[in-house]
């Protein structure tokens, strides 16, 4: 549901870039990235969408594709003004996607650090061969951290995950799957450094039973992403107004508190290359070590 | 209208409106001191129920994490919470498996050792307190739930509670108290002012025509009308002044009547006391002449006493007259011896005339006399007497000692005691009687006293001797008043006093007088 709507939150944006007609189709994609029913997204969005509309005078329509096809195929025959993704599903059909981006938003719990950087945590005195049957997890709904996860093992130990671990748990949140570290219910978990640098306010005490096994370079999206289709425009006025006025837009500020997040920040192409080389990386090793 | 004007400044008054006010003012203090103290019973109760709510919920979402050993959903559903609800504080859980964990908004932790404040309320099945947190500065409400699984006592569960809407619904409470009280001084005033008027107008009312009755004005009558006991006080009070104002009238006449009577009364008293000052005139009259025949008959007696021996010598002289003429020795040689003997004989006698008549005349005027000079002039007096019963006289006196007053009713006084003195001796047949006499200064007070040795005098009739008319002689030879002239004299016109004692030997007289040219008077 959270995730659903910061989505909506980035999708609201894009708008703005859409097309130079009134009415704008904004593409909502749900599939893997939460259990919760499309009413109450719509009704989340419908709160997001209506301030948007307010303020851009654009009449702002959203759909949710029923696949993954018929969001890229919308997206492709410029059906949808914007699509409202998840990481995961960006990069395994960022081939098709790729030559219609215009732009691409996020949002980040830190300003200043918009691109996340996962970690693999582990208990004090744990190696990466230490690992091996045992229980493992990340986040749910954020596949990338399990693609993180897949290609620590790859790179490191030439080993399939699946084949690897006893038991790979997807948690709720990435502070439960920090506690469970802490608690000895899990041997290791993927979570972002945010996340974990949250937990450790939380308790300084984590500190001195954790520790970094490994951490990518920081490069991922926090949830999802809203990429606007290229030559869609007219909403640049009111993207700026979301992003520096945007204490001032209720619903706005709101969902922003809500979610701890900061700020609604601009993913350039370059950046998504880069997390698709990443991908590429992995799926390379993923396929050359299928058998292990 | 004076009255109505000032009634506020009266003394009962004051005192109603004063115990009405402090009555209320109390009774509304004390109901609410009452109702804060169930205020905020009432307050710690909701937080009790809100903090037993929430600890029953983590206890029961929690359930199967306990079972479990879970604690990092413990900790997760701990920190959501918090999260939700601002006032809870912190949460602590403690379990026999000593992984204690403490949730705050600020975060959590682990601890293994539970402090001993804790363990303390842990000892109760369930128990509430409001204490002061020394980490967050504050005082907290500290709930402690048991959490009992099945066959197991799995552990506690404390919710800390910020005391920050009860403190805010009590002085909203205190506030409201506060203004309700302000409130309800004015109308416990007004009450007051009300009721104290209500009670105390009548009463002065009553009391100002008491008042004007008690000074006469009998006219006064109280207009109150009430169907209360006052009501009934003022009926009573008219009717009772009517009764009195009628009794007056009565009494007036009575008294004028009374009056009448009692002058005529007066006149007849008057009459009376005349008549018993005439009576005590007479009676004093009697007395004087009672005394002054018992002055003339010691007088001759005396008289008497001293014409013994001259009128012997008389006798003999003529009996030798005789004697000589029948032995024919009687020649003109020897009668004019004889003649000129009795003659000297008679002299004597009318000498003795003269003394006695000088002794009792009656002083006109005062005159400083000597003490010694009339003690001795009184004992010539009676010298004889005592010779003829052989009563011997030792005197010791000073020669200066000097009185002003009646030298005579001085003397008369000794001679009066001196005779006493010999009829004791002689009645009481007393073998070598004796009488002393002493004068002497003491205390710058002439004393004079006469002593004899008569056996002394009945202590039961001491108190009476000075009183008229009584004696302890024959009727036929005491009358009764010397000793009482006696004092008259010694008390009234000498300024002096008189009473007698027993001595050693007999009774003594003493006189005690103030020296001539002292102030003592």
């Amino acid at each position: 549901m959270k995730s659903k709507i910061v989505l909506s939150l980035l999708l609201c944006f894009s708008i703005v870039n859409a097309s130079e007609s009134k009415t704008k189709i904004v593409a909502f994609y749900t599939k893997n990235i939460a259990k919760v029913s499309d009413r109450d997204v719509s009704i989340a969005i419908d709160k997001i969408l209506e301030s948007g509309s307010k303020e851009s005078g654009l009449n702002l329509v959203e759909v949710f594709p029923k696949n993954i096809d018929i969001l890229l195929k919308g997206f492709e025959n410029n059906q949808y003004a914007l699509i409202t993704i998840n990481t995961y599903d960006c990069m395994q059909y960022y081939e098709r996607i790729r030559p219609y981006i215009g732009k691409v938003w996020t949002i980040a719990k830190d300003k200043t650090k918009p691109k996340e950087r996962y970690l693999l945590l582990v208990r004090k005195g744990t190696q990466i061969s230490d690992l091996v049957d045992k229980k493992v997890g990340y986040v749910r709904f954020n596949e990338m951290q399990r693609v993180y996860l897949e290609y620590v093992v790859l790179s490191s130990m030439h080993m399939n995950s699946e084949i690897y671990f006893k038991h790979i748990i997807r948690f709720a949140t990435g502070s439960k799957a920090i506690l469970q570290l802490f608690f000895h219910q899990v041997d290791g978990v993927v979570v972002s450094e945010n996340t974990y640098k949250t937990a450790l306010e939380l308790n300084p005490q984590l500190a001195q039973n954790l520790t970094i096994l490994t951490s990518s370079e920081a490069m991922f999206p926090s949830i999802g992403l809203t990429i606007s289709r290229k030559g869609e425009k007219g909403i640049e006025a009111l993207y700026k107004r979301f992003v520096k006025d945007k204490e001032d837009i209720k619903n706005l500020s709101n969902i922003l508190m809500l979610y701890k997040a900061e700020a609604i920040v601009g993913f350039s192409q370059k950046d998504l290359d880069a997390v698709y080389s990443f991908y590429q990386a992995y799926s390379r090793m993923k396929e050359e070590y299928s058998g292990f | 209208m004076m009255l109505q004007k000032n009634f506020f400044l009266t003394k009962i008054f004051r005192r109603i409106f004063i115990l009405f006010a402090l009555s209320i003012s109390l009774l509304v203090l004390v109901y609410s001191y009452a109702t804060i103290q169930m205020q905020k019973k009432s307050n710690l109760e909701v937080l009790h129920s809100k903090a037993s709510t929430l600890a029953n919920s983590i206890a029961l979402v929690c359930h199967d994490a306990m079972l479990k050993d879970d604690m990092s959903f413990i900790v997760e559903y701990d920190l959501n919470v918090l999260k939700r609800n601002k006032e809870v504080l912190e949460i602590i859980v403690t379990n026999t498996s000593n992984q204690n964990i403490k949730v705050s908004k600020k975060g959590w932790r682990l601890f293994s050792k539970v402090s001993q404040n804790l363990k303390k309320m842990q000892q109760s099945k369930e128990v509430y307190t409001i204490r002061y947190s020394e980490e967050l500065q504050q005082n907290v409400f500290h709930y402690v739930y048991p959490v009992k699984l099945p066959g197991v006592d799995w552990g506690y569960i404390h919710i800390i509670y910020s005391l920050e809407s009860y403190n805010a619904a009590l002085d909203s409470m205190y506030r409201s108290t506060a203004a309700l009280l302000g409130v309800l001084f004015f109308v416990t005033l007004f009450i007051s002012y009300i009721i104290s008027k209500e009670i105390a107008l009548p009463i002065l009312k009553l009391s100002k025509a008491a008042e004007d009755v008690a000074s006469g004005k009998l006219e006064v009558r109280v207009d109150i009308k009430r169907d209360d006991e006052i009501g009934e006080l003022a009926k009573n009070f008219n009717e009772m002044v009517n009764k009195l104002e009628h009794s007056h009238e009565e009494l007036e006449s009575l008294v004028f009547q009374r009056t009448r009577e009692l002058e005529h009364l007066n006149k007849d008293l008057d009459n009376k006391i005349k008549e018993a000052i005439m009576e005590n005139s007479k009676k004093e009259q009697m007395l004087i002449q009672q005394s002054r025949l018992a002055a003339m008959g010691e007088m001759i007696g005396n008289i008497a006493h001293q014409w013994r021996q001259p009128l012997n010598a008389l006798g003999l002289v003529i009996q030798n007259i005789y004697y000589a003429y029948e032995s024919d020795t009687l020649d003109k040689e020897h009668l004019e011896r004889s003649m000129q003997k009795s003659k000297k004989l008679t002299e004597l006698m009318s000498k003795t005339i003269d003394d006695f008549r000088n002794f009792f005349r009656p002083d006109k005027t005062t005159e400083v006399f000597s003490i010694a000079e009339r003690i001795e002039n009184a004992l010539d007096l009676i010298s004889a007497s005592y010779k003829s019963h052989n009563i011997e006289v030792e005197s010791s006196l000073d020669a200066s000692l000097k009185a002003s007053g009646y030298p005579n009713e001085f003397s008369q006084v000794l001679l009066n005691i001196f005779t006493n003195a010999k009829d004791i001796l002689i009645t009481n047949h007393i073998q070598n009687p004796k009488v002393w006499v002493r004068s002497f200064l003491n205390k710058n007070k002439i004393v004079v006293e006469i002593e004899d040795n008569g056996g002394g005098i009945d202590p039961q009739i001491m108190d009476k001797i000075f009183e008229p008319y009584f004696t302890t002689k024959d009727k036929n030879v005491g009358t009764g008043i010397g000793l009482y002239m006696s004092k008259m004299i010694i008390e009234n016109n000498m300024g002096g006093t008189i009473y007698a004692y027993n001595g050693k030997y007999g009774a003594i007289f003493r006189i005690e007088m103030p020296q001539e040219g002292s102030n003592d008077e």
